[in-house]
C-alpha cells in the first residue's frame, strides 16, 4: 500500500514563480482552522453556543411570564438575552483562539510551518486575521440565529423590541468576542500551549472581577474598571455607567489587555527557538 | 549552495555548536555525521532558522533562511518527523505547506504518490507508523522540488525498499545539480550514498572532506597476508616502514604498505605468499577514530557481556 514509485522530475514546483505570499499564508491558515477535528468543533460551537445561551434566557423569561410579569424593558430583556449568548460564545471562542495558537507548539507543527514560512509575524498575522474572520462570520450568524429562536419566546413573554436595538447589542458582543479571541490567540502563542491559552484566558475572564474585588477591597480602591470583563464590554457598548467619559479610561485598559500579552508574545515568537 | 560561518550555539554555559564552519556544495550527496549531541540537528535547525544562533551565519544561496522569497524552492527540510499535526490528514498537512507558495494543488499528489503514500493521502498522520510518518517528512521536503535538500535520519523506520529509494534519492538530486546533505548514524547506508562527509564532535567540525580522504586519513590502508615462513618477512616489512601484527600462527596484517609492496618484498625475499589481500576500510571505522574523544554520551559494557561473547565464540569453533 506504500510502495513507492520510481524517482521521476516533477517540474510541477518549478518555474511557475511561486513564493511566500501573504495570501497564500492565509489560505493556509485558513486550511489548518478547517482541517482539524478539534478546530472544527469549536468552530460549529460558538454559533450553538451564542444561540443556545440565548435561547435558554429567553425561554427562561417565558417561563417567568407564564406565573407573573416580568418586570425587565423589553430592550434590557433583549440586552441580557444577547449577553447570555456572548458569554456562552466567549468559551467557544477563547478555546478555538487557543487550540489555533497552542495546536502549531503542542504537535510540533510549528517546526513545518516555520520552514515554509521563516517570518513568523507573518505566519501570526495570517493566523489572526483567519481567527477574526472566523469569530465575527460565526458569531454573526449565532447572534443571528439566536434572535430567531429566541423572538417567540419573549413575545410570548411580551417582551418585544426593535430589531435595531437587538442588532446593536449583537454587535458590540460579537467586538467583545473578537477582542476575547485576540487576547487567547495572544496567550496561547506566549504559552504555546493550548491548555495553558484556555486556562489562563477563562481565569481573566471569570476569576479576574472576583479577584479585583477581592483586591480593592484590601486596599480600599476600586479595581474592578480596570478587569477586562469590565473595561471591554462597556467599550464595545460605547455605553460606561460611569459616563461617557470614563470610556476612554475602558479604551485604555482592553488596549493594555491586547497590547502587553501581544507584545509579549509577538517577542516570544520572534526571539524563542521553536 | 548552502554556507555556515562560525556558527555557534550556547544553552547557558553549555556549547552546543561551536564556532562551525562548511559548506554544502551543490552537485554532490554529503553525509553529516556525528555522535549524539555532537550538534547536528541544532546546526541543521539554525541553518533553516528555527533555532538563532548565539553568533554566526548560515546562508542559503548568500541569504539568510527566514529571506529567502521561497523558502520550500530553495531548500527541502525533514528535520523531525514529528513536526505535524495527529490530527491533520496527510494531504491537509502537504496543503498547509504547498498554499503558503502558491504551488499548484497537484504537486501535493505527486509528492504524495512519490513516496508512496497516494492510497493513504486523506488518513490522519496520526494512524501512521514511523515509517509513512517518515515517508510524509520526505513528501513535505519535495514539495517545492528544492535546489538543496536537508534530510535528518532519512531512512529511520523505512522498510528496505524505503531505503533503496531515499539512496536513489540522494543520488539522482545531486546527479541533478541540487545540495543534498543527510544526518545520519547508520555508517554503511551512508557509505553507499554520500561523496562528502561533515563530522561533527562535541559541537565542532572533526572531518570536512571527501568520502575517500576520509578513509584514507582516519583508517590506513591494512593488509591481511598468510605465509608459512611469516617470520623471515616481518623484518623487511618493518624496514620498509610497515607495521606487522602477527593475527594467528602464520597470518598477520600490515599497516602502511600496498598490496604490491608487501608482494615485492616476499618476492625479494623467496617468501610465498599463500593470501594477501586488503582489510575493506570502512567509514565506521574511520568515524569510530574521528570521533573517540568526541562522544558526549556513552554506553557501557552489558554485563556478563564478555563472557557471552567468549562462550559463543567457544561453541562457534568447537
Amino acid at each position: 500500500m506504500t510502495a513507492v514509485h520510481p524517482l521521476r522530475p516533477s517540474g510541477a514546483a518549478r518555474g511557475d514563480g511561486s513564493r511566500v505570499r501573504f495570501r497564500g499564508v492565509l489560505r493556509s491558515e485558513l486550511g489548518k482552522l478547517t482541517s482539524l477535528r478539534s478546530l472544527r468543533t469549536a468552530l460549529a460551537a460558538v454559533p450553538l453556543l451564542i444561540a443556545g445561551g440565548m435561547l435558554l434566557r429567553a425561554w427562561a423569561y417565558a417561563q417567568t411570564a407564564q406565573h407573573a410579569p416580568v418586570g425587565v424593558p423589553p430592550a434590557a430583556a433583549w440586552a441580557d438575552v444577547v449577553d447570555i449568548g456572548t458569554h456562552a460564545g466567549e468559551l467557544a471562542v477563547v478555546v478555538l483562539a487557543a487550540i489555533a495558537a497552542g495546536s502549531e507548539y503542542t504537535a510540533r507543527a510549528a517546526v513545518s510551518t516555520y520552514l515554509a514560512v521563516p517570518r513568523r509575524p507573518v505566519v501570526a498575522a495570517a493566523k489572526a486575521v483567519v481567527v477574526l474572520a472566523a469569530t465575527a462570520v460565526l458569531a454573526a450568524l449565532g447572534f443571528v440565529g439566536g434572535a430567531v429562536v429566541s423572538a417567540p419566546f419573549l413575545s410570548a413573554a411580551r417582551l418585544e423590541a426593535p430589531w435595531s436595538a437587538v442588532a446593536g447589542d449583537a454587535a458590540s458582543s460579537a467586538a467583545l468576542l473578537l477582542i476575547v479571541a485576540l487576547l487567547a490567540l495572544a496567550v496561547g502563542t506566549l504559552t504555546r500551549s493550548t491548555a495553558a491559552g484556555i486556562a489562563i484566558v477563562l481565569a481573566l475572564l471569570l476569576v479576574g472581577p472576583t479577584v479585583a474585588g477581592l483586591l480593592g477591597a484590601v486596599i480600599g480602591v476600586d479595581l474592578t474598571p480596570f478587569t477586562l470583563t469590565y473595561a471591554a464590554p462597556v467599550l464595545t457598548a460605547l455605553h460606561d455607567p460611569a459616563g461617557p467619559a470614563a470610556l476612554a479610561g475602558d479604551a485604555v485598559v482592553t488596549a493594555a489587555w491586547l497590547v502587553v500579552p501581544g507584545a509579549a508574545a509577538a517577542s516570544a515568537l520572534v526571539r524563542r527557538d521553536v | 549552495m548552502i554556507e555556515v560561518t562560525h556558527l555557534t550555539k550556547r544553552y547557558g554555559p553549555a556549547v552546543a555548536v561551536d564556532d562551525v564552519s562548511f559548506r554544502v556544495e551543490p552537485g554532490r550527496v554529503t553525509g553529516f555525521l556525528g555522535p549524539n549531541g555532537a550538534g547536528k540537528s541544532t546546526t541543521l535547525r539554525m541553518i533553516l532558522g528555527l533555532d538563532r544562533p548565539t553568533s554566526g551565519r548560515a546562508t542559503v544561496d548568500g541569504r539568510a533562511y527566514a529571506d529567502l522569497p521561497a523558502p520550500i524552492r530553495s531548500v527541502g527540510a525533514m528535520l523531525d518527523t514529528r513536526a505535524l499535526h495527529p490530527g491533520r490528514s496527510a494531504s491537509a498537512h502537504l496543503r498547509a505547506i504547498s498554499d503558503t507558495h502558491g504551488l499548484p494543488r497537484r504537486r501535493v499528489g505527486e509528492v504524495l504518490d512519490l513516496t508512496g503514500l497516494g492510497d493513504v493521502a486523506r488518513r490522519r498522520v496520526g494512524t501512521f507508523s514511523l515509517g509513512m510518518t517518515q515517508r510524509l517528512g520526505i513528501a513535505a521536503a519535495l514539495l517545492g522540488d528544492p535546489a538543496a535538500i536537508l534530510l535528518d535520519e532519512p531512512v529511520n523506520g523505512l522498510d528496505p525498499e524505503g531505503v533503496l529509494w531515499i539512496r536513489a534519492l540522494a543520488r539522482r538530486m545531486a546527479a541533478e545539480g541540487r545540495a543534498v546533505l543527510i544526518s545520519s548514524h547508520l555508517m554503511s547506508e551512508v557509505e553507499q550514498t554520500v561523496d562528502h562527509v561533515l563530522v561533527l564532535g562535541a559541537g565542532r567540525v572533526l572531518a570536512d572532506a571527501s568520502l575517500q580522504e576520509l578513509l584514507d586519513a582516519a583508517a590506513p590502508l591494512r593488509v591481511r597476508l598468510r605465509a608459512e615462513d611469516l617470520a623471515r618477512i616481518v623484518g623487511p616489512l618493518v624496514a620498509a616502514g610497515g607495521s606487522v601484527l602477527e593475527t594467528e600462527p602464520h597470518r598477520a596484517e600490515v599497516t602502511g604498505l600496498t598490496p604490491d609492496r608487501i608482494a615485492r618484498i616476499a618476492a625479494d625475499h623467496d617468501v610465498v605468499l599463500t593470501a594477501l589481500a586488503p582489510v575493506e576500510r570502512s567509514l565506521e571505522d574511520a568515524y569510530f577514530a574521528l570521533t573517540a574523544d568526541a562522544a558526549r554520551y556513552r554506553t557501557r559494557p552489558l554485563p556478563g557481556a564478555d563472557e557471552r561473547a567468549d562462550r559463543l565464540t567457544e561453541e562457534t569453533r568447537s
